[in-house]
């Protein structure tokens, strides 16, 4: 039963820059990595190596007081992320009350109910429970408590992907609204490649915890290069009658990320694998169209 | 040509705490063989419910009525317990969303598979097995011997929901119901399945229910769509007339909603429907939709609204009329 224990690489060997005022989206099936790297840029795991830096200094150097400040989370699954038992008043005024508890009650109150207003969430549900809101209003208190504090930048980990269609418009509008507003810069989780077609203005590609693929959001949606990429892309499915379901062409499933494949961990699944591919792992390009980590590029590094 | 299934004003009575929820109502459902029907809708909207209302499976408490239930030219509403047991996973049967939730833990993906088969058809358990296998293959699962012997834990989501097709398909059903099937995996997993799911109808000729909230899937998949809202169906369509003459107040604002690759500009605003349903608790009058209606009348409030058609198999239950084509 108890089998030695082995190190899963979740992340591996990631280089990624957030630049100030950008929506980064990060795509990737389950197990790619992308919501470890989410949690590491808030501070909730270390990384093993490397460092990550905010405006050039390490985040280890800032107290978790202080990273929490600048960076707010937006999880997946209001239903689960927001505590049962505390009124929307108190959850989004939580905050407040570890970071400014000097300010006063009636302070923050007022705080609270400014920033409610902001997101949509009528002044009623102060203090209503979440179990009293829909799936919406919900992901609307949990995008509140993480504007209260006027963060500089928020981690959005698939924050519509619990909500229906109609929904989901509306927290991508009010996202969108209140990042111009706040001069914000999101990292946006997401498996969703049309929601991050839509709000993203770049775009990071990861599998089997690398960043394979990097570039801005029109030219990696119109010219994608990694393989995986353009079969991430093919397998969208935009609502056009006709034509069909695409065959992917991805065949086996996604590898066991405890046990990556040699070489370019893609290769067992990729349609233009070559010999070069299962022996040696594909250094990275990086030229004026993004970054691309792929052996058919190999000639444009030489 | 008698239809495969033929279902006639299906309701579905729920009693609450806060009155009768009549959460399914006038719904009818035409399939022929090899044909493939969407029901979308957003949550609540009565889908999961009529499909489980078809299956006989639906919650204890719940009631179920209709005019006419016809399945391969019986009449189901006549069929005992035993007769439906006889039916569901041999004739008919269905694929469940969470297939976590859906397959047993503690028996094999081997012995799960086979029980269908053997309760059945009976026979030797060899020839179970071999059909097992033969469907694990064919379902894109590689090392298929290896894999009976296995448990759901040690199957990964897409794995997972190809066990439970394979075994929705053991008696080759005629008529398969998939209830979101794709929802809870990866995209490319999700074009996988569905790609599947296609191409064994196209060689079983079964007819196909696909239930789903995405626009995307229902017009890659549909042939004919039929679009819930609050326990009705709103319009009804071939698939191509629905997303070149959406009619429906409420189908519109749907398909402005979902932000489409290529077609708005950078930061562009996404339609919205405002408010939130209402569940349809009570005496209901009028259309259901009406207060989030951006055409809603006094006479929305009252009037009865049947489904109507409007041209080329197009039904509409508005007091608008077709819209023009997009």
């Amino acid at each position: 039963m108890f089998r030695g224990s082995r190190t899963l690489h979740a992340v591996n060997g990631v280089s990624l820059e957030l630049r100030r005022g950008e929506v980064l989206g990060l795509v990737g099936e389950s197990g790619c990595g992308k919501s470890t790297l989410g949690r590491m840029l808030l501070g909730l795991m270390p990384a093993s190596a490397g460092e990550i830096r905010l405006e050039g200094r390490p985040i280890a150097e800032f107290g978790s007081r202080e990273l929490a400040r600048r960076v707010q989370p937006i999880f997946q699954d209001p239903y689960s992320s927001l505590n049962p038992r505390k009124t929307v008043g108190a959850i989004v005024g939580l905050p407040l009350a570890v970071h400014e508890a000097e300010a006063g009650r009636s302070a923050q109150r007022k705080r609270v109910q400014e920033t409610m207003e902001r997101v949509g969430l009528p002044a009623r549900f102060f203090h209503s429970y979440p179990n009293q809101l829909s799936g919406g209003q919900r992901q609307r208190v949990a995008i509140a408590r993480a504007l209260v504090m006027r963060p500089e930048i928020l981690i959005c980990d698939e924050p519509t992907s619990a909500l229906d269609v109609s929904v989901q418009s509306q927290i991508l509008n009010l996202l969108e609204d209140t990042r111009r507003e706040f001069n914000l810069t999101y990292l946006l989780i997401s498996h969703n490649l049309a929601v991050v077609e839509h709000i993203a203005t770049r775009v990071a590609v990861m599998y089997l915890g690398r960043i394979v693929e990097e570039a801005d959001t029109a030219s990696l949606f119109r010219a994608p290069r990694h393989p995986y990429t353009r079969a991430l892309l093919a397998s969208v499915l935009t609502p056009e009658p006709g034509l069909g379901v695409p065959d992917t062409h991805l065949g086996v499933s996604y590898p066991n990320p405890i046990d990556p494949p040699p070489g370019c961990t893609f290769h067992p699944r990729c349609a233009e694998a070559m010999p070069v591919c299962r022996a040696h792992a594909p250094a990275a390009l990086a030229d004026a169209l993004g970054r691309v980590e792929c052996h058919l590029y190999d000639n444009e590094v030489s | 040509m008698s239809a495969l299934l033929q279902v006639e004003g299906l309701r579905v009575d729920i009693p609450t705490p806060m009155g009768l929820l009549h959460a399914v109502r006038d719904v009818d459902i035409a399939l022929e063989a090899g044909e493939t029907l969407c029901l979308v809708g957003e949550s609540g909207c009565g889908k999961s419910l009529s499909a489980l209302a078809l299956m006989g499976l639906l919650p204890r408490a719940a009631r179920r009525s209709a005019s006419r239930f016809e399945f391969a030219g019986e009449d189901l509403q006549r069929a005992s317990e035993g007769r439906m047991a006889d039916l569901r996973g041999n004739r008919m049967a269905m694929i469940f969303q969470e297939p976590m939730t859906s397959l047993n833990p503690s028996w094999s993906i081997g012995n799960q598979l086979e029980e269908g088969w053997l309760r059945h058809r009976g026979g030797p358990a060899a020839a179970a097995r071999e059909r097992a296998l033969h469907l694990l293959e064919r379902v894109g699962i590689t090392g298929a011997a290896n894999r009976l012997g296995q448990y759901p834990h040690q199957l990964s989501g897409g794995l997972r929901q190809r066990v439970m097709i394979a075994m929705a398909l053991m008696c080759a059903p005629a008529l398969m119901i998939a209830d979101e099937p794709t929802t809870a995996l990866d995209v490319t997993v999700q074009a996988q399945i569905l790609h599947l799911l296609k191409e064994l109808q196209r060689e079983s000729g079964m007819g196909l229910i696909l239930i789903t909230h995405d626009l995307g899937i229902v017009a890659r998949v549909a042939d004919r769509v039929a679009v819930m809202y609050a326990g009705e169906i709103v319009e009804q369509a071939p698939v191509e007339q629905l997303f070149r003459r959406p009619s429906h107040p409420y189908t519109r604002g749907l398909l402005e909603c979902i932000p489409v690759p290529g077609r708005l500009a950078p930061g562009a605003r996404l339609g919205t429907i405002p408010g939130v349903v209402s569940p349809p608790i009570g005496a209901l009058q009028g259309c259901q939709f009406r207060n989030r209606c951006g055409y809603a009348e006094d006479a929305c409030a009252t009037r009865a609204f049947e489904l109507r058609e409007i041209g080329g198999g197009q039904r509409l239950r508005c007091r608008l009329d077709a819209a023009a084509p997009a």
